[in-house]
């Protein structure tokens, strides 16, 4: 339980450096101003036609932290100022186009925008209204109007709805704006016609035109008109004294199969104010070219610092194909190569040492090349460190002290590492060495004397490659170490002691009861659970009146005592064809003074095994007696 | 025996009894990380010297609340050379030894970052909306951060999420925004390669942590940062550099005896032990007995 107390108390302790907090006991709180701030940076999106930067902001609103009685506010806010943003683009996009119509006096179809922007305008007004609503339920909210003059919450609502102002302005300005219509009841109607041929050829080949540009059925002489290609400007001619204009153009090298092309007539000098402009109907061309199918691909892995080979291959299907064009080869959007290359080629290109693996985009472009459209593909290639392989030969076994032989080689998908850094170490020992140019090294690396007798301990080899294709690599091995310096010398130790010890302990066993009998009560030593023990037998034994009771209060007990001393001291053994006397004179020579002790107490065993139980209490103090007197003679002796 | 009794008590209290610790697997309250240890089934390691020497898949999450020495910065360089990944997750930053080691331009600011309004409860729990093509395409929306900060000097190539227009770096750690201090957007998670393998940097660790701020892909976005290459085959974290209560630190011996003793060698020694013991003991009794 102390442990515990102890080991517990720190869960009231303090937290982690990082001072991170209980989300769901966090205080809530809600910033007005900062919401104000984000209606304001909204509204910028919007004034500046933004249409990307407000969707991306005004989409974050769900995210914002308000109460929730404004989540419609700005739920609407957001909503609205999308679709509004949208909106003042598109109107103010049109409204842009019909201004340059109504500066060519193309008063048609300037009036048909205009009726576009009138038509879509009352949408856009709708919705910057409901923008000025939700903001002005966020003021009503916020209690705008009673808050004082220098609150810093005011100033920034009162930018807001000045934004809001500046919004109307601008559909004002829309909505205010002339309608083309009213310019063209004062001017005189044109009209123009136009004829090409061929309409359908190659790119670069001429095409001839031809057309009349007349008003109210009489030619308009001197006129300039323009040209238009793929509603491009393409040329200007004039038209004679029959108002017919003519000439040819070479189609330029636009890859493109369908193209419209009209001429266009807008008054200019004294014409200005005087007639409309006029366009003629749009007549398609179709262009013809050749087209190739380029594909790429990569022969080999790409490294670091190694050339990878791309073979690319143009299909141009029905069309001649082309022996010779010019290509380039970009890496990452960098012109790396530029070649000429055949319908089917081969190119290498070398990478950077410092590219980083990973995925790099390679795109071949081939330039259009007259009748040949430019052709182009792309290829995502992967940049990899090639996996480096060490194949480490280090014997099983370690002699301590001396050397580990260490040898390998070390290679990759890309071939073997030449001069790549190995740095092996085997506890504090490092040692560097550089690989052969096949990849293989060779070394031995010195183990000094330590405490250590042996074990298991493992060799880092890192490997640090030249190349920059090749990965880096932490390999660990382990080996068996055996100091056999050490192990000897604990050997002799143990030799010696398996040598001394066993004399030294039979010695402390047999001396020890001796040196114990001084005191007459140290020579009762065994534990009194045995004599429990033996107490159970004895009283069986009660039963039975020839079998003696061997208790500490029998003379079988003492003479047994005894008997283990004289054993131990003279080394002679009851025999089995011995009886007690015999021993017992024979052993009472070896003992000397104590063997007249140890011959009385046979005498009285005697007495006590062939005698007539119960024993004299008498006899069992003598047998006492004469143990002791046994004992402390032997003791004397020894 | 009832000295017996109280250590095995102890033991099984210091087993059993979970941390209150940030970041600790056994640690099932708000601020522990029990959750994604068992989502991810994260293996615990506790010096970096215990990294693997081939990580190819493997992906180390470490949370330096203690700096790192110069002989971790060389090993954990060496697992993300060798084709590991490392999610680096710091608000403190510690973390910055690491990229001053390798190269690597990027910084953790250290400052706290705060959003006004893009937040979850209070400004300490900003919001992040904007995330590269590769993340949203993954379904990641928005994640919170907890008390986090922000990354400098890493280019746009780089960074994997950016926090609001609104957000700032609480400076003077007012909590307001003051003249003078910066606003954002700003980085807050960026992507390197280093080697063979990836360095991912977080400027909020508490992502992983069981209590999430508010509804939002805080799960998601580790788990996109930890399947972007491909599944992992092991997710280690890096328990060496956490702050550890005494409890903690208990709970860490006391697994390591347990590895110790599972150990078939010491097994057997035990065994060879007990044997020599009782041997002994018995050649002793017979002795005594005669």
């Amino acid at each position: 339980m102390v442990t515990l107390l102890g080991t517990a108390a720190p869960v009231l302790a303090s937290d982690a450096p990082g001072t991170q907090q209980d989300p769901q006991s966090a205080q809530e709180t809600f910033s007005s101003i900062a919401l104000l701030n984000y209606y304001s940076s909204s509204l910028d999106y919007m004034i500046q036609f933004d249409q990307t930067g407000s969707d991306a902001n005004l989409a974050k609103i769900p995210f914002a932290n308000v109460p929730q009685e404004l989540n419609a506010a700005t739920g609407d806010f957001a909503s609205n100022g999308m679709e509004f943003t949208a909106s003042l683009v598109n109107l103010f996009g049109l409204w842009n186009q019909q201004n340059t119509y109504i500066q060519q006096y193309r008063l048609n179809d300037a009036a048909a925008l205009y009726k576009q922007i009138t038509d879509q305008l009352p949408v856009a007004q709708q919705q910057l209204s409901q923008i000025e609503s939700s903001i002005a339920d966020t003021g009503t909210y916020l209690n705008i109007d009673s808050l004082p003059s220098d609150s810093g919450l005011k100033p920034v609502f009162d930018e807001v709805m000045a934004k809001i102002q500046q919004l109307s302005g601008m559909l004002n300005l829309l909505s205010h704006s002339p309608s083309p219509a009213q310019l063209a009841a004062s001017l005189t109607p044109t009209a123009l016609t136009l004829a090409i041929d061929p309409v359908t050829t190659y790119v670069g080949d001429k095409v001839s035109f031809k057309g009349v540009l007349f008003s109210q059925g009489k030619p308009l002489l001197e006129r300039e008109i323009t040209l238009l290609l793929n509603n491009a400007d393409l040329l200007t001619v004039h038209t004679d004294a029959q108002g017919q204009f003519q000439g040819t153009f070479q189609l330029p090298y636009l890859y493109i199969h369908q193209m419209p092309i009209q001429a266009l007539y807008y008054p200019q000098g004294n014409d200005t104010g005087v007639y409309l402009a006029a366009t003629s109907p749009v007549l398609t061309m179709t262009v013809l070219f050749y087209a190739a199918q380029l594909t790429l691909q990569m022969n080999n892995t790409a490294y670091p610092g190694k050339e990878v080979m791309l073979t690319g291959k143009f299909d141009y299907g029905d069309a001649p194909v082309l022996q010779q064009r010019m290509a380039e080869i970009y890496l990452d959007n960098n012109l790396e190569e530029q070649f000429n290359m055949a319908p089917v080629f081969n190119q290498g290109i070398t990478l950077g040492t410092q590219i980083t693996p990973g995925k790099h985009l390679i795109t071949v472009s081939a330039p259009a090349d007259g009748r040949y459209a430019p052709a182009m593909t792309s290829y995502i290639m992967n940049v990899t460190l090639a996996t480096t392989n060490m194949d480490l030969h280090v014997s099983f076994i370690g002699l301590i002290p001396g050397s580990i032989q260490i040898s390998g080689k070390l290679y990759s998908s890309a071939g073997p590492l030449a001069n790549a850094t190995v740095v092996i170490s085997e506890g504090k020992t490092n040692k560097q060495i550089t690989t052969a140019t096949d990849g293989t090294f060779n070394t031995k690396i010195g183990i000094g004397l330590g405490l250590s007798l042996l074990g298991i301990q493992g060799i880092t080899v890192q490997v640090r490659p030249q190349e920059s294709w090749n990965a880096p690599l932490t390999s660990t091995k382990t080996i068996f170490l055996i100091n056999y310096v050490n192990l000897i010398l604990i050997l002799i130790v143990f030799v010696v002691l398996a040598v001394y010890l066993p004399r030294r302990f039979k010695k402390w066993f047999a001396a020890q009861p001796v040196k114990k009998a001084r005191p007459p009560g140290l020579v009762l030593p065994l534990p009194s659970a045995v004599y429990q023990n033996k107490n159970e037998i004895s009283l069986k034994r009660k039963e039975s009146p020839e079998k003696p009771e061997e208790t500490v209060n029998s003379v079988f007990y003492w003479y047994r005592v005894s008997l283990k001393l004289v054993q131990n001291i003279t080394k002679a053994i009851l025999k089995p064809h011995q009886t007690l006397r015999e021993y017992g004179k024979e052993a009472s020579q070896a003992l000397g003074p104590a063997g007249k002790y140890f011959l009385e107490l046979t005498y009285l065993l005697e007495k006590r095994i062939y005698g007539k139980p119960p024993t004299d209490a008498s006899d069992i103090e003598k047998s006492q007696q004469l143990a002791i007197q046994i004992q402390k003679e032997a003791g004397r002796g020894s | 025996m009832v000295i017996i009794l109280v250590v095995f008590a102890s033991l099984a209290a210091i087993w059993y009894y979970p941390s209150a610790q940030a970041f600790m697997a056994s640690n099932k309250m708000w601020n522990g990380i029990n959750k994604f240890s068992k989502q991810f089934n994260v293996q615990n390691v506790n010096a970096p010297n215990g990294l693997p020497a081939a990580p190819k898949q493997d992906v180390l999450i470490a949370i330096p609340y203690i700096p790192y020495t110069s002989d971790e910065l060389i090993q954990m360089q060496q697992f993300v050379e060798n084709g590991g990944k490392l999610i680096l997750m710091d608000d403190v930053g510690y973390g910055n030894s690491f990229m001053e080691y390798t190269g690597i331009p990027a910084r953790f600011s250290s400052i706290p970052l705060l959003d006004p309004l893009f937040n979850y409860k209070n400004e300490y729990f900003p919001r992040i909306m904007d995330f590269t093509a590769n993340v949203t395409a993954s379904g990641i929306k928005v994640i919170a951060f907890n008390h986090g900060t922000a990354l400098s000097g890493v280019s746009s190539s780089q960074a994997l999420a950016w926090s609001s227009k609104m957000s700032f770096l609480d400076s003077n750690q007012n909590g307001n925004r003051d003249n003078g201090e910066p606003q954002g957007p700003f980085v807050v998670a960026a992507e390197y390669m280093l080697g063979a393998g990836t360095v991912d940097l977080i400027s909020d660790p508490s992502l992983i942590m069981n209590a999430a701020a508010g509804s939002n892909d805080n799960d998601a976005f580790v788990k996109y940062l930890i399947n972007a290459n491909s599944k992992p085959t092991t997710v280690l974290l890096d328990r060496s550099h956490l702050t550890k209560s005494p409890l903690d630190t208990s709970k860490i011996k006391l697994e390591n005896v347990r590895g110790i003793i599972s150990n078939p060698d010491t097994l057997l020694g035990i065994v060879a032990l007990v044997f020599v013991i009782i041997t002994w003991y018995i050649y002793r009794r017979g002795q005594l007995i005669g």
